[in-house]
């Protein structure tokens, strides 16, 4: 008896100690799935974006797709001061527990983003799993943009990057992974571009966040990158022998990146790939083909490397790997000279094989 | 004068009543024998007294209680022979029952009497004769009405013990089938057990806690159970009840002890694990295919049953973070305008399941029908339309509900349910802490518990893994052949395949 | 010792991992790599073979001396000096578990309920866990075979599916060649996970298998728990790289919390495994607050509730002041405490023996 009188009187403190502690109920509650931040004459520009808190299964046909979110933007330094702003702007507790995506405007100054990221990173109620891009023409432009192929919840953007292998390239990442690469000896983050264009969404470049700044890059560089990164993905590559016009498709590509000690950085890069239309190809052709896919690789992946010396980044994380072995804290590793090597075969072309 | 000495002989009467009634042995006079049976039982109609005379003139009195015995055997195995005797014998070879007993103590003889006896009393003989001539009235034997099975033996038990030991004998033809008696007050009980597999142990542990019981009168197993049993102030049960006999006897041949219940169907098996209340008498009567699925989908009940409602409000109201968005999002589109948090609307529906589910009990059949139709109609479309609880929060509830009576003891339904309500309070104060926390205390609990002496979460916490062949699934029988290791039986294996053991189903004979 | 006073060793072995281990899941591998750097690696592989040697230094030992624990083996052994020992034990005992509770409790209030504040938890964790303390030994025993399943298999499983986010494996291997000094640093930084080690001293003395020996199963503890250590380093480091573990507050936590199962009802799965970690907290509270309960009471056998109390009560008191001072906690427990464990493990071995050389030297004259 005297052990349930404890019993008791223990569970009795604990709830008189959470008392006003509790939870908010679900309805009390301003769930954030996306945030953006745009530079503003001002200073910085937020934008909130909520879901309508109506959203059923059975409502969700009758909703107007311009109904289904709902955006807040607010002044503020800092994501703290954003955050403090929306909460004074609604009678809801704002909850980041859930956000998916944080999109930024590429004119943001680096520092800004890096500052950003770090704060995300240590704000233990901000989901460090959430994808981060960069997007044109602002962030909150695209942050409104919704695609007819998702129904209300899902945002399109979150959905967009977590097909893994639905893109080429495959340039999504979670702030985690921008934060990690951030303070790694390389210090530099690769993010994708989301561009609105033609009323679509698309994805077809990065920008490297790097000590130098933000540098966007063209499609050619960022294929380039991807090829280095081994983040090509399942992607395709068009050439032209004679004035024919050749798709190879289903291209897989394996790059190997080796800094040699005098500074050089040598590529290698292994890649196969199928022709599926047209045809029958004679031999002849193909090795025509396979010479050209060839060139096309190491122009983009020069392209990239060019890109890195001039702006002085090391978005292959170089400098990281050499840490791993070094056990010190060295510079990023800008490599004074490139030398890559393409190696492509096509394994399967119309009728032929 | 006249007065003192009619008030003397009064006390003196007075005495003698007081002192017949103080004996405790019968002194073979007729009269005081009747004074005392009067006293016993009043002027209670049914208890008979015919003077019966012999050819030898022997004044013989016999007394019976109507409705316990069997007038015809009354009259032509006992009254009958006993009056056309004339052979002179002892009476004992003159009456024609099955069991003759002789007492003089009055308190064998009315105990006999109250069992159906019928007690004969000779002239100035101290010694009474008992004769069974009693009436066993029973109904037949009918199926188990709560541990119904599709394949595989439906005999239940019926009332009487006899009836009872009986069909067990029945069923177990083994010399090493032994009942013994225990009576509980005027409560007849048998513990019934084999002795060359039980432990020892069990048997001795048994009839000492039976016989510790000092009660008036009980009335049922479920009482005498109570009474036995480990940590009787636990929700959890830690014996288990059946009524049917196959049950029993394969408890009986794991090396259980079984307790027989005279006027009650339902027998008392020990020791009864946690995981006991999980086996039906189906899961050996079934493919092991079969019954290894359905003991699955019980876990999943159980885990669902317990889980799930608590989950439900923590994942909702404090740890929202865990769950897809999507679907929180959902849920707070179905919540939105409705008046309480999914805590509160978690318990209405819990109450209200509980109240129709009561009410459905209590009432007579035709009218529990309407009273389920109606409340579906109260529970699944009103209750949303009146705004009291949200669509997702009637499909949490009605779900456990479903799970719960997955669990295939009655006895263990009320015990999951409480444990359920213990973590939705925890999960709706301290979130998933709570949840986990509660869990925890709980899993404390149970592991600190034991019946008969076997540790109450045995075999799978300590765990015995050959047990496990017949605990999360139930493997084909040519797998199983040992015994529950945790109940120490003195014989481990209860299956032994012909080529010493080397053959099992499935498996290739020896090269 | 009555026989139902007896564990198995099996239960001994899951007692001790619960008891040592659970408390370095809040700081590991921050503090080692802080000193190590890249050769931390050198020094997680140390970890394991040095717990074991100083297991099997022990129990050579103690090996001429009876007692139901560490603390009555002592005193037969050592007399009021053994006395004395076992005292510095339970205290820098009471400062670790004061140590982790202000980290669990921090954690929890930081990651599970943001709006409640952390000596809640600190008290609610280790009231349940003073309580499982007072019970049974075989019933502690079989509390830690359950959830110390539980947790080592999810921790385990969900951390195979964290495998995708390891970004850096190679970080995880130690750097060639060994450089000495910033290896010995980051293993003195390591120590505090070994702190409640004499747990296992006393647990041996409590199973059913010969008095003497420490059993298979309690060896097979100690390096499943330096694998579980390995695992949650390579995860981590993997996951991450060294630079970025020191910048975390709690790096294997932020490494779980990054694990998600995108079809499934829970998707965060890898929060779930903080959660069960609750569980783990509250087992290795009741454990050693058992340890503590047995030592302090001198020749009996079961833990004294009255000193479980008072020692959760000292630690729990001791954890809400020091859940205010993080960077102290963090430095208490990594250095101090470590320095500590150290030192009193060398000065119990030293008179250890000495007292046994004595003892041969007085045999032989004899």
């Amino acid at each position: 008896m005297r052990r349930v009188r404890a019993a008791s009187a223990f569970l009795l403190l604990c709830l008189t100690l959470l008392t006003g502690c509790g939870p908010l109920s679900i309805n009390e509650q301003a769930i954030v799935l996306a945030v953006s931040l745009d530079p503003d004459r001002a200073g910085w520009r937020w934008t909130f974006m909520f879901p309508n808190p109506t959203l059923t299964p059975s409502s969700e046909a009758s909703i107007h797709t311009s109904q289904e979110f709902s955006v807040l933007s607010v002044g503020g330094a800092t994501f703290g001061d954003a955050v403090d702003a929306v909460q004074s702007a609604i009678d809801r507790k704002v909850f980041l527990g859930l956000c998916q995506v944080v999109v930024l405007n590429p004119r943001l100054p680096a520092e800004m983003v890096r500052r950003l990221l770090t704060t995300l990173v240590r704000t233990s109620a901000f989901p460090h799993r959430a994808w981060v891009t960069f997007g044109e023409p602002t962030a909150s432009e695209l942050l409104t943009t919704t695609m007819p192929e998702e129904a209300a919840p899902t945002v399109y953007l979150a959905a967009y990057f977590k097909c893994r292998d639905c893109h080429s390239p495959a340039s999504e990442v979670r702030i985690w992974e921008a934060w990690d690469s951030l303070v790694l000896p390389s210090r530099t983050a690769v993010l994708p571009l989301a561009s609105r264009a033609q009323g679509r969404v698309m994805v077809q470049r990065v920008a490297w966040l790097g000590p130098n700044g933000i540098q966007v890059l063209t499609p050619s560089e960022t294929q380039g990158w991807a090829i280095l990164a081994n983040r090509l993905g399942q992607g395709s590559v068009s050439v032209f022998s004679g004035a024919e016009r050749f798709t190879v498709r289903r291209v897989s590509l394996h790059s190997q990146v080796i800094p040699q000690s005098n500074g050089e950085i040598a590529v290698n890069v292994l890649g196969t790939g199928t022709i599926d239309e047209g045809g029958p190809y004679t031999a002849s052709q193909v090795a025509l083909v396979q010479q050209r896919v060839a060139d096309e690789l190491a122009s983009s992946c020069m392209a990239a490397l060019h890109a890195m010396q001039r702006n002085r980044v090391d978005p292959l994380a170089v400098a990281t790997r050499r840490s791993w072995t070094d056990g010190g804290f060295p510079a990023p590793d800008v490599p004074a000279h490139v030398a890559v090597h393409v190696q492509f075969r096509v394994v399967r072309a119309g009728y032929l094989y | 004068m006249g007065l003192l000495g009619a008030m003397a002989s009064l006390g003196d009467a007075i005495d003698a009543q007081l002192a017949n009634l103080l004996q405790p042995t019968h002194d073979g006079d007729s009269a005081h024998a009747h004074a005392r049976i009067h006293t016993a039982f009043g002027d209670s109609p049914d208890v008979v007294r015919r003077p019966v005379s012999s050819n030898h003139g022997v004044a013989m009195t016999v007394y019976y209680i109507d409705g316990l015995v069997s007038p015809q055997l009354v009259d032509t195995a006992v009254v009958g022979p006993l009056s056309m005797d004339r052979t002179g014998r002892a009476i004992d070879g003159v009456v024609q029952v099955g069991e003759v007993k002789r007492s003089s103590r009055w308190q064998t003889i009315l105990h006999h009497l109250t069992m159906g006896y019928t007690a004969v009393f000779t002239a100035n003989d101290v010694e009474v004769l008992l004769c069974d001539t009693s009436k066993l009235p029973q109904r037949s034997v009918g199926r188990p009405e709560t541990e119904a099975t599709i394949v595989g033996p439906q005999e239940a038990f019926t009332e009487p013990l006899g009836t009872q030991m009986g069909q067990l004998r029945r069923t177990l033809p083994d010399q090493a089938l032994r009942f013994s008696p225990v009576a509980i007050g005027t409560q007849r009980c048998a513990i019934a057990y084999l002795t060359n597999v039980a432990n020892p142990q069990f048997v001795e542990m048994m009839r000492e806690r039976l016989s510790r019981i000092e009660a008036v009168g009980i009335l049922n197993a479920t009482m005498v159970g109570s009474l036995i049993r480990d940590h009787p102030r636990s929700i959890f049960p830690t014996v288990r009840y059946t009524e049917h006999v196959s049950f029993v006897k394969w408890q009986l041949l794991q090396g259980r002890v079984a307790v027989l219940t005279d006027g009650d169907p339902f027998a008392i098996i020990a020791p009864a694990t946690f995981r006991d209340f999980y086996s039906t008498p189906m899961d050996y009567s079934s493919g092991w295919y079969d019954a290894s699925f359905v003991r699955i989908v019980r876990v999943v009940g159980f885990v669902i049953s317990v889980l799930l409602p608590s989950l439900y409000i923590v994942f909702s109201s404090v740890d929202q973070q865990l769950v897809p968005y999507q679907l929180l999002l959902i849920v707070m589109g179905s919540h939105t305008g409705l008046p309480f948090s999914p805590f509160v609307e978690a318990v209405i529906m819990i109450f209200m399941i509980e109240v129709i589910r009561e009410a459905a009990l209590r009432m007579p059949k035709p009218l529990a029908g309407a009273l389920g139709t109606m409340g579906a109609i109260v529970v699944g479309t009103a209750i949303v339309k009146s705004g009291l609880v949200s669509n997702q929060v009637i499909v949490i509830i009605t779900v456990t509900a479903l799970s719960l009576f997955s669990v295939p003891a009655y006895e263990m339904v009320g015990a999951v349910r409480l444990f359920d309500i213990a973590l939705i309070i925890a999960g709706a104060v301290f979130g998933l802490f709570g949840v986990v926390a509660t869990g925890f205390t709980v899993s404390a609990l149970l592991l600190s518990m034991s019946s008969f002496g076997v540790p109450y979460l045995a075999p799978i916490v300590p765990p015995h893994w050959d047990n496990w062949r017949d605990t999360w699934v139930r493997l084909p029988y040519g797998q199983i052949e040992a015994r529950p290791t945790a109940l120490r039986p003195l014989n481990l294996n209860w299956l032994h395949l012909a080529g010493s053991g080397v053959r099992r189903p499935g498996r290739r004979p020896n090269r | 010792m009555s026989p139902e006073d007896t564990i198995t060793p099996a239960q001994a072995a899951m007692i001790a991992g619960i008891g040592i281990v659970a408390g370095g899941i809040y700081l590991w591998p921050q503090p080692t790599i802080q000193a190590g750097g890249q050769t931390a690696g050198w020094a997680v592989l140390a970890a394991g073979p040095m717990m074991m040697a100083a297991l099997a230094l022990w129990n050579a030992l103690l090996r001429p001396w009876r007692g139901s624990d560490l603390g009555t083996v002592l005193s037969a052994a050592l007399g009021l000096l053994g006395r004395l020992l076992t005292w510095w034990y339970a205290v820098l005992l009471i400062l670790y578990m004061a140590a982790v509770g202000s980290l669990f409790g921090t954690l929890s209030s930081e990651v599970l309920a943001p709006r409640t504040p952390a000596p809640i938890f600190i008290v609610f964790a280790a009231g349940v866990g003073a309580w499982a303390a007072t019970l049974r030994l075989p019933t502690l025993g079989r509390l830690a075979q359950l959830w110390a399943t539980i947790a080592g298999v999810l921790t385990i499983a969900i951390g195979a599916v964290g495998v995708r986010n390891l970004h850096w494996p190679s970080a995880t291997l130690p750097v060639i060649p060994l450089h000495l000094a910033p290896v010995v640093n980051a293993m003195l930084r390591e120590v505090y996970l070994w702190v409640p080690y004499p747990l296992l001293l006393t647990l041996v003395r409590r199973t059913n298998s010969p008095f003497r020996h420490v059993p298979r199963a309690v060896w097979i503890s100690v390096w499943a728990q330096w694998a579980l250590l390995i695992w949650l380093y390579a995860l981590t480091v993997g996951t991450l790289g060294t630079w970025p573990v020191r910048e975390l507050r709690w790096p294997t936590v932020f490494v779980y919390e990054l694990i998600e199962v995108s079809s499934f009802l829970i998707t965060q799965v890898g929060v779930l495994v903080v959660v069960v970690w609750t569980v783990v907290f509250i087992t290795f509270w009741a454990a050693n607050m058992w340890h503590i309960g047995v030592l302090l009471r001198g020749k009996a056998r079961a833990a004294d509730p009255r000193v479980v109390l008072a020692a959760t009560a000292l630690s729990v008191a001791l954890g809400c002041v020091l859940q205010l001072f993080p960077a102290f906690t963090t430095q208490l427990l990594s250095a101090d405490l470590s320095v500590a464990i150290a030192l009193w493990t060398a000065t119990s071995l030293g008179c250890l023996g000495v007292r046994v050389l004595v003892g041969r030297r007085a045999s032989l004259g004899s």
